[in-house]
């Protein structure tokens, strides 16, 4: 389970979250299904870990 | 804001000799001169996971270009660096589309820099409200956002089955990014 806040961006809904090495927000714009929300916020943040980020 | 004249989403305002800025109406901006960019496309090749990616990269062997175009006097001749608040992101790292294999099909956009000292290019309007790649319009707000702490690079990713690029490797792609 993975605790995020939500942001109003224009008229998007952003799902907000960060860990020890990245901030992750994630557009989550008429979703309201719990489960699919995180679903979106866990392949957020596995694609952040696979990422080449140049380091 | 967009300035349509028909159908074409103009990104140039002339007026005598004099290139145009911005635009207003009364007091609220609605147009500023957009930063433009063509890229010349390369491929990754197939990568271990099956996919293939087309586009710019700077990342690991890199292929394609990208290319500012100055001459064209954007808003903020230094868009993404440090200009108007917006950070220290040095420039684009890489702009891609990814497909094929096991991967989820997608367009990012890396803004960073390995060789000089940055901080995050935030995901606001102040940064970008769209980017446009040959046509094909991708909005800020639609992207997953991520900002790694430890190389202070900032991504923006679509997910998107339609390859942008298309694959002729050396094709010139007309990249665009407004702001309010």
């Amino acid at each position: 389970m993975i605790e995020y806040t939500t942001k109003q961006d224009g008229s998007a809904v952003l799902a907000c979250f960060s860990t020890d090495e990245y901030l992750i927000e994630v557009p989550i714009t008429g979703l309201t299904d719990e489960t699919e929300i995180q679903n979106k916020l866990s392949y957020a943040l596995e694609q952040a870990q696979n990422m080449d980020w140049g380091e | 804001m967009p300035i349509f004249v028909g159908s074409s989403d103009i990104d140039d305002i002339v007026i005598g000799t004099t290139k145009q800025e911005s635009v207003f109406v009364g007091s609220d901006r609605v147009w500023v001169r957009p930063a433009l960019y063509n890229l010349t496309v390369g491929t990754s090749g197939t990568l271990p996971n099956g996919s293939v990616s087309y586009g710019f990269s700077t990342a690991g062997t890199a292929y394609g270009s990208i290319a500012f175009v100055a001459n064209h006097n954007a808003y903020q001749s230094d868009w993404f660096k440090n200009s108007g608040g917006v950070g220290q992101g040095d420039d684009i790292y890489y702009l891609l589309w990814n497909g094929g294999g096991s991967a989820t099909s997608k367009v990012q956009l890396v803004i960073g820099a390995t060789d000089t000292a940055a901080s995050q290019t935030p995901n606001t309007d102040v940064t970008f409200s769209k980017m446009t790649i040959d046509g094909t319009v991708f909005n800020r707000t639609d992207a997953t956002y991520t900002y790694s702490f430890g190389s202070n690079f900032s991504q923006w990713e679509w997910t998107t089955s339609t390859n942008p690029f298309g694959t002729t490797t050396g094709a010139v792609k007309r990249i665009r990014f407004d702001k309010p």
